[in-house]
């Protein structure tokens, strides 16, 4: 059996004929319980009559089986969970010290602190220089106005208007003002229509 | 999800450390020594218990209930071992007393009776040719006969089919006592 699938097909009765590897894979499964197909068992069992080498390996299975069983289990050492909690702290993943409202752990609550809590005082310090330097470039704005400039469509309207005078200090003269705004492109004006 | 456990993992989720410290006060001895055992020797286990706890807290929000916390959570251990055996064989470390994968180190059977100490020593030979034990044949046979789980839940925890649980197993088997007759050991009696 080279293949992981042979298994499926080692459990198929008809598949073919018994032999050691197909034998000891039928008992593998009986030795843990597994149910396999009647005729299957019985083919496994005919074989094994008449081959001693069958239950020698089946004798060793479960010897060994019983050995590494045998292993005692490991014990976590005293400060274990401790030591997980204060990693897992650092980590980020706890966010609520309830053991230090429980009052037991004290030396791990200090160590397990939420992170925004030690974070708190540098935070209030960044934001304190953050609205400072916001303050202070205010001022200079305001102490040094920039200068003003009309925007493009006001300018045009303002030059248009100017026609009405021949000079800022002159008083208006509607018709020039009139005269001047047909014979402006922009004002799209044509004679003997409506603008 | 478990109906029982819903509380506990939304108690975990929202990051309730009294809840972490119950998950890993009921589980860390299971997870420890599967974790040695799957690692083998070598490794510190405490290490990578922590680390597999750590991964399991980080990864809460895909925790989607399918299987047992518990189950999950060894699952990740498994896994945690398992690429820890797979980084020290890409960079192998040679011990000081001697190549890796020589005769089984003697166990200490001076002071246990006669038979105690047979079984001692058997004990300890079994498990230094299950270190020996190429993978997947070892951890599937660590989790069926050391860690005492049953075939579903082998399928589960390392993900696979029950077909290629019991083709495993059987091969793993095998494997095993051949290793052992290498060795000149029968376990079931004299080589």
């Amino acid at each position: 059996m080279s293949a992981e699938r042979d298994g499926h097909e080692a459990r198929d009765a008809r598949a073919e004929p018994m032999d050691e590897a197909r034998c000891l894979f039928v008992f593998s499964l009986l030795q843990d319980g597994r149910s396999v197909e009647p005729p299957l068992e019985r083919a496994a069992r005919d074989y094994a009559a008449s081959h001693p080498e069958i239950e020698r390996a089946l004798d060793d299975w479960r010897r060994q089986g019983r050995a590494l069983a045998e292993v005692a289990p490991l014990t976590a050492s005293a400060d274990f969970t401790e030591r997980v909690l204060a990693a897992a702290a650092r980590q980020g993943t706890l966010r609520r010290p309830a053991a230090a409202a429980a009052g037991d752990g004290a030396a791990v609550a200090s160590l397990v602190a939420e992170p925004a809590e030690s974070l708190r005082p540098f935070a209030r310090q960044l934001a304190l220089a953050a609205g400072l330097a916001l303050l202070l470039s205010l001022i200079v704005t305001l102490a040094r106005p920039a200068d003003l400039r009309a925007d493009a469509a006001i300018a045009r309207h303002r030059h248009a208007i100017d026609g009405f005078r021949s000079s800022p200090y002159a008083a208006d003269d509607i018709a020039a003002g009139l005269r001047a705004r047909l014979a402006d492109g922009e004002f799209g004006a044509r004679l003997g229509s409506r603008p | 999800m478990r109906d029982d456990e819903r509380p506990l993992v939304a108690r975990l989720r929202a990051g309730e450390q009294d809840a972490f410290r119950e998950i890993v006060d009921a589980y860390r001895d299971r997870i420890i020594t599967v974790v040695a055992r799957v690692a083998g020797p070598g490794a510190d286990a405490e290490d990578l218990a922590q680390d597999a706890f750590l991964k399991a807290f980080a990864a809460l929000d895909r925790f989607d209930g399918r299987s047992a916390l518990f189950t999950w959570i060894y699952r990740i251990a498994v896994n945690t071992a398992r690429d820890w055996v797979d980084y020290r064989r890409r960079r192998p470390v040679v011990p000081l007393e001697g190549p890796h994968g020589g005769p089984a180190e003697p166990a200490d059977t001076a002071a246990l009776p006669a038979e105690a100490a047979e079984r001692e020593e058997l004990r300890a030979t079994v498990r230094a040719a299950l270190e020996r034990l190429p993978e997947p044949f070892r951890t599937t046979l660590i989790l069926r006969e050391m860690e005492g789980h049953s075939y579903e839940e082998v399928a589960e925890i390392l993900g696979i089919s029950i077909g290629t649980v019991e083709s495993r197993l059987f091969r793993a088997r095998a494997k095993l006592r051949a290793l052992l007759e290498q060795q000149g050991v029968r376990p079931g009696g004299a080589a």
